[in-house]
């Protein structure tokens, strides 16, 4: 029980302490670059992508968004952009069969199945 | 003699009746008695022959007895012996039998036990993390303001940059 309490005591402050550590610049969370896979040559194909936030994205995060998933699947691709204050943070881009979850909703699900299994 | 007053005449005719006398009595009275004893004397010869026999058959008879009451004795006490070493026997079998039930049980106690105190960890930790994760959703919306949203997006989008730019170009 102890040592229950105190894993889910340590989730909270070690979530608010790298929110801290945010405000001085330093790496949240997971790098999305670890997130994500190649891209299949299905979702290449997509001519759209729905783009998830848990604010709005400014016009030149979605310029910059779309300009790099058109660099990827090399044709012209348009973002679908939808607010999911359930996400807290970050983005999910979902194109086809492929997701980059770097949602901080994500990042929290994983560390409490980590917490779950006991190996946290 | 007619001196001595004993007639001559009657002293015959005694001594032919005497004659005739020992004559009847001897072939109607003393033969058949003396016959009648010799049977009788064969008649008891004869019977104690037989009670002889009998008390000797009796005697077989008694040994035969003896002999067989000695055996079935000893038979009975083999048995006794027999039924006394398969009992002890029986007793460590049950006893070995109810050994091993007795520790499978409490083996069987104690994985349940485990099972038990797992299952009600694993539900207690379940519970706790979700609380916890409950927590860190409101504390990290309510500290988060839009500025650390889009800095954090912008640091995500120029990983994403980073990512693409190292995917083949088609």
């Amino acid at each position: 029980m102890k040592s229950i309490a105190h894993d889910a005591r340590g989730f909270v402050e070690g979530v608010v302490s790298h929110l801290k550590k945010s405000d001085k610049g330093a790496s949240v969370g997971l790098k999305v670059t670890s997130l994500l896979y190649k891209m299949s040559a299905q979702a290449k194909k997509k001519r759209s992508a729905l783009v998830e936030s848990a604010i709005r994205l400014s016009q030149e995060e979605q310029v910059q968004l779309a300009g790099i998933l058109e660099s990827v699947a090399g044709h012209r691709v348009s973002l679908d952009c939808e607010i999911k204050q359930e996400l807290i943070g970050g983005l999910r881009v979902i194109m086809g069969d492929w997701v980059m979850d770097a949602s901080i909703q994500s990042q929290l699900s994983e560390m409490a199945q980590l917490l779950e299994g006991g190996t946290a | 003699m007619e001196q001595l007053g004993i007639e001559p005449t009657l002293l015959g005719a005694q001594v032919v009746n005497f004659i005739v006398i020992l004559f009847v009595l001897n072939k109607l009275l003393y033969k058949p008695i003396l016959a009648m004893i010799e049977k009788r004397k064969k008649e008891i010869a004869r019977g104690l022959e037989l009670t002889e026999s009998m008390k000797a058959e009796e005697e077989k008879f008694l040994q035969k007895q003896e002999k067989a009451m000695e055996k079935a004795r000893e038979e009975a006490l083999k048995i006794i012996e027999e039924a006394k070493k398969q009992a002890k026997d029986v007793e460590k079998d049950v006893i070995v039998d109810a050994h091993t039930q007795a520790q499978g049980i409490i083996a069987r106690a104690k994985e349940e036990a485990q099972d038990i105190e797992k299952a009600a960890q694993s539900r207690i930790r379940t519970e706790a993390v979700s609380l916890a994760l409950i927590m860190s959703r409101r504390i990290l919306s309510s500290v988060m303001s839009v500025k650390d949203q889009h800095a954090f997006i912008a640091k995500q989008t120029k990983e994403l940059r980073l990512w693409a730019d190292k995917q083949p170009r088609t």
